[in-house]
């Protein structure tokens, strides 16, 4: 046992506590934290014990043989699937989606177990098929298990965590043996179709019945990430307040709990998925650039954790986990410099919420997990 | 595929990974180094909100520093009509409507619109926002804008104009906004995404510069004794309009601008459009008789007569085929200019015009400033007209000579005779007397500005001694005050309506008093009065009674001639009671309040029924009018005993019957004194009956009454 937790990575547990640390003095200056008040604490404590709850499911997860996950993996697929399922039967509704399940003293936001779930899952039966990428039915074969739960997620709606799950399993069929030029074809033909649907809906070639899933609002969106500057009292608010939060910020920003955009509620979503925004504000360049550096430490240490792994499965795994991390950052941090279009993708281990940090907590135990039984071999 | 493939795969990742950093670093330095100034900024313009502060508008004072229009905080109404339950709106127009003096099917319309914010009621005064409040009707929403209170009423309206939320007019409201408006101040807030104010924020305040106040030149107790008089004459006559208009000679500074009809600026909007307007600066009228000092001013200033001057006045003069009657067609046979002059004879003056011919004749029409505006500074002013020179016939120029055929409006004839007055000089009339600081510190005087003189004192001096004769011996001995000199002319024209002479004349006088040394010009005159219409019997006495109040309120000292005394001083004013029946509770209130009285409503309605003294009736100055509502019982049946008018004047007749609470009722045109009345004297009548009296001229020939209706002759040449 000792020598189980000599071999763990902890510099991936203390990148994970300072970006969590960092992501609660955030949470705190977003729900505008006051000593004084008691009734500021409690966004502020929950995210508390999420971290703390996280630590220990990351530490049991560490514990436990990753290939253990293997013989789990169908449950884990299927269990996922019926969390989703019971989100659209009976989820509560906020803000005109259905995301959370009730679960008694907290809600539960089943899409960010998914994440995890189907990067477990696709890697156990990728990992069991490696001449599954050689051709175009192989591929089909392969994404064909990624199609129910994107589509459950996008008709909850919840476009942000379906772009997370499409493209974490586009990764991972690139780490799986997808060859380069299959990928790119792959991603042009996928950008060309929404490109044709979105532009013939536009011009109304395209009955909105074609595209049930998507909504006005994510149309809107995405018109103004493509026109940034327009409507910015409308559908572009969300983006250029965010902008002029970060631009705020300057080198060392306006200090903690003094962002004015965020403290006077210019910011909307501050304490989830702007949350970054308010790090920008607050810390400036100095603090935005150090959360996403952390956020590719954490990367760079499941790639790491990957590229030893001892089998093909817990090499998956890692590298899916860092797939799906890159992924989220790409385009949460996207999102609020207005590289991306606005879709509610949270901060991994920043924004608050407590099912994308255990959900990340235990991927990242997932990592470890798979770095403490690591192969021994020169490469790493 | 072999392991080994995945770890170069996850090499090649973690390459697209750096460069994913590689790319939000260069994302994050560009906003935040290189935009985030510009961002800052941009961030701090989007939440800074500039609301202005409002500047407080200057007071208008009287000469005398008594307010005649204050700023004030008032308290708005408005409503919020979608947090009216659509059944109750009825219910809650039907409790505000009394209150705020509106229609309730206007004020339901409002209160149920579609919108989300309505105008209820603009700056009530506390005691009804404090009825309004008591209400607590759901939806109704208090806020506290600049008012403008009028606390003299209706009094000098006409000089006043009248300031709104929005904008100001008519008046030196309008005319000297710029000044009294001051500038409004604003400050910069920051405010944050639900338009709260940020507190602790740095605040940029800038103060508003409130505006000045202006004191006139105008005197309040003088201006309320030109109204007073004018009223009792205007409402007497039923005539259609009147003028009254005194001004200091020596400075210009006007000291009582009075017309009828008027209007309350509290209450502009009750009232005709036309009543907001200065007819003494804005209508133009024929000055007939009184226009002939300035014909002798240029006479006897260009040596064309001396008053001395011999005349023969047959009563008739032909000028172009023309024929020029005296009044009364009768001649004064062999005359001096001087006589002439008091006995206003027609044919002199259009001869004595043109003898002094159309040259130097309109050069002193031009002189005298009656060619052009005064530049009185108040807006709206007119010229009067005239034939044009180089056409002027010099039948034109004899007609000229008595008044007709010109145009001038009151200002300007009041500011040429005001020129004899003070010895020749033109100044200019105006009502502004100086701009003062919120300490009351003078910031800017208004300097009396003399335009020109017009004529040497010597000759100012020889019109003055015309005029007092024509008041001691003349048409306009109705003005003679006991123990003042006066100096004055009379005035009566005949109304050229459509182009054609009617039945319509203004009755008008212009003099001034001590005549030695003229403290006060005072112009009167009277339009369309029924009944009697000469100058001398319509305006000579309201300049009289006028004038005799403000030479007293001036302490001008009286001189009394041996058993001369200067009136009886405990007389009490007398005043005309307004009428308030059908009026509303606090309305009528209100109109009691401007005219003087104290009223007490009997009865629990929200009408006046009945009224004791009854309106139109003279009583004096601070009697107690009481009022009936609707819904009161019956006034206990008030029986008067008529007394015995027999002897008196009109005006001792009126008066006695005013303070009994009876109506006089009187022949158009009846002069003298009373010789028979109906009911006779000590008959029981109910208060508020009429009492119809016969008036005779008095048997001792040449007492006052017949001489004062003996009048300058009037109209355009027959």
């Amino acid at each position: 046992m000792r020598g189980l937790w000599r071999r763990t990575d902890l510099s991936l547990v203390f990148a994970f506590l300072l970006l969590s640390a960092l992501g609660l003095v955030a949470v705190a200056s977003a729900t505008k934290w006051d000593w004084r008040d008691r009734s500021t604490w409690t966004t502020v404590e929950h995210q508390a014990a999420w971290v703390a709850i996280g630590l220990g499911l990351m530490v049991l997860a560490a514990w436990v043989d990753y290939r253990a996950l293997r013989r789990w993996a169908w449950a884990l697929y299927g269990g996922g699937l019926a969390l989703l399922v019971g989100v659209l039967a009976f989820g509560v509704t906020a803000r005109g989606a259905a995301r959370w399940i009730d679960v008694g003293p907290f809600t539960l936001q089943p899409a960010e177990f998914e994440k995890v779930a189907l990067v477990v899952a696709l890697a156990a039966y990728y990992a069991e098929r490696p001449a599954l990428f050689r051709s175009w039915l192989g591929l089909a074969q392969a994404a064909v298990w990624v199609v129910p739960p994107a589509c459950l997620v996008l008709l909850q709606p919840d476009l942000g965590s379906t772009l997370v799950l499409v493209a974490t399993a586009a990764g991972l069929w690139y780490l799986a043996g997808l060859s380069g030029w299959r990928l790119l074809a792959l991603l042009s033909g996928g950008l060309g179709a929404a490109t044709v649907l979105i532009y013939g809906y536009l011009h109304g070639i395209i009955p909105q019945s074609w595209i049930p899933f998507l909504h006005e609002y994510q149309v809107k969106r995405l018109l103004v990430f493509l026109n940034p500057g327009a409507d910015r009292l409308g559908a572009g608010y969300h983006v250029w307040q965010s902008k002029l939060a970060i631009g705020s910020g300057g080198l060392t920003g306006q200090g903690l709990f003094n962002g004015v955009l965020n403290q006077y509620d210019y910011l909307p979503e501050s304490q989830t998925d702007f949350i970054f925004a308010v790090v920008g504000e607050d810390m400036g360049f100095v603090g935005a650039a150090l959360v996403v550096l952390l956020e590719l430490f954490l990367v760079w240490r499941a790639l790491a954790a990957s590229a030893r792994a001892r089998d093909r499965f817990g090499s998956l795994v890692a590298g899916g986990v860092a797939v799906m991390l890159s992924v989220q950052l790409a385009v949460n941090v996207g999102m609020t410099v207005g590289l991306m279009p606005v879709t509610g993708v949270p901060l991994p281990f920043v924004s608050y919420g407590g099912s994308a940090l255990l959900a990340g907590a235990l991927a990242l135990g997932v990592v470890l997990s798979v770095g403490n039984r690591r192969d021994e071999s020169p490469f790493a | 595929m072999p392991l080994r493939t995945i770890r170069r795969r996850v090499l090649a990742f973690l390459f697209a990974a750096f460069g994913l950093f590689l790319a939000l670093a260069v994302r994050l330095f560009w906003i935040q180094l290189v935009e985030g100034e510009v961002l800052q900024a941009k961030a701090l313009a989007a939440r800074t909100f500039s609301v202005p502060v409002e500047a407080r508008r200057g007071d208008i004072l009287d000469r005398r520093g008594r307010p005649l229009a204050i700023s004030t905080d008032l308290e708005s109404v408005w409503a919020s009509p979608a947090e009216i339950p659509p059944d109750q709106v009825d219910a809650e127009a039907r409790a505000l409507a009394p209150i705020l003096g509106l229609d309730e099917k206007w004020l339901a319309g409002r209160l149920s619109a579609d919108e989300a914010f309505v105008w209820v009621k603009h700056a009530m005064d506390d005691a009804t926002a404090a009825k309004v409040r008591a209400l607590e009707l759901p939806g109704l929403h208090f806020t506290r804008e600049a008012g403008r209170v009028y606390p003299e009423g209706s009094l000098a309206a006409n000089v006043l104009g009248f300031s709104t939320v929005f904008h100001s007019f008519y008046g030196v409201e309008q005319y000297y906004d710029a000044k009294l408006s001051g500038e409004d101040g604003k400050i910069r807030v920051q405010r944050d995404a639900l338009q709260r104010d940020i507190p602790q924020t740095e605040d940029t305040f800038v103060p508003p510069k409130d505006g000045l106040t202006l004191r006139l030149t105008l005197d309040a107790t003088i201006q309320y004794i030109c109204e007073r008089e004018l009223e009792k004459a205007v409402l007497g006559a039923q005539a259609k309009a009147g003028y009254a208009v005194a001004l200091d000679p020596k400075t210009g500074g006007i000291l009582c601008l009075a017309q009828r009809p008027t209007f309350d600026p509290n209450d502009y909007a009750q009232y005709p459009e036309d009543a907001y307007r200065n007819r003494v600066i804005s209508d133009t009228l024929s000055p007939g008789s009184t226009f002939k000092p300035i014909t002798a001013a240029a006479a006897l200033a260009t040596g064309a007569v001396t008053p001395e001057t011999a005349f023969y006045d047959s009563g008739a003069y032909t000028v172009l085929g023309k024929t020029i009657h005296n009044w009364n067609g009768r001649g004064l046979g062999a005359t001096t200019f001087a006589e002439g002059f008091w006995q206003s004879a027609n044919t002199i003056f259009a001869r004595t015009a043109v003898m002094t011919g159309k040259a130097a004749f309109y050069d002193y029409l031009r002189a005298f400033g009656l060619t052009e505006p005064t530049g009185v500074d108040l807006p709206g002013e007119v010229s009067g007209i005239r034939p044009e020179e180089a056409r002027a016939t010099d039948l034109d120029l004899a007609v000229m000579g008595f008044g007709q055929t010109l145009t001038v409006t009151p200002i300007q004839l009041v500011t040429a005779i005001a020129a004899i007055a003070n010895g020749g000089e033109l100044m200019w009339p105006h009502v502004a007397d100086a701009f003062l600081d919120e300490g009351g510190r003078v910031v800017e005087k208004i300097e009396p500005r003399a335009v020109r003189r017009v004529i040497p004192e010597a000759t100012a001096a020889e019109i003055r001694t015309l005029m007092q004769k024509v008041v001691d011996e003349g048409t306009g001995r109705e003005a003679r005050i006991p123990c003042y000199s006066i100096g004055g002319k009379t005035g009566t024209t005949q109304k050229v309506v459509g182009g054609r002479v009617g039945g319509a004349y203004i009755a008008s006088f212009v003099g001034f008093a001590p005549a030695d040394d003229p403290k006060v010009v005072l112009y009167v005159a009277i339009d369309e009065p029924k009944g009697l219409y000469y100058g001398g019997q319509v305006a000579a006495p309201v300049f009289e009674a006028a004038m005799r109040d403000i030479l007293r309120y001036l302490d001008v000292p009286p001189h009394c001639a041996p058993g001369e005394t200067a009136g009886a001083p405990g007389e009490p004013q007398l005043t005309v009671v307004p009428s308030l029946v059908n009026l509303g509770v606090a309305d009528a209130l209100g109109e009691a309040r401007k005219a003087g009285f104290t009223a007490v409503v009997k009865g629990s309605g929200s009408r006046i029924a009945r009224q004791t003294p009854p309106g139109g009736a003279e009583v004096p100055v601070g009697t107690t009018i009481v009022a009936y509502t609707d819904e009161s019982p019956e006034p206990p049946a008030q029986t008067v005993t008529v007394p015995d008018l027999g002897g008196q004047t009109i005006r001792e007749a009126a008066r006695i019957l005013g303070l009994l609470g009876l109506r006089l009722e009187v022949a158009p045109g009846a002069t003298g004194v009373a010789v028979a009345q109906d009911p006779p004297p000590g008959a029981r009548v109910p208060a508020g009956a009429s009492v119809e009296v016969e008036f005779a001229p008095p048997p001792p020939p040449g007492s006052e009454a017949t001489r004062g209706a003996s009048e300058d002759g009037a109209g355009p040449p027959r």
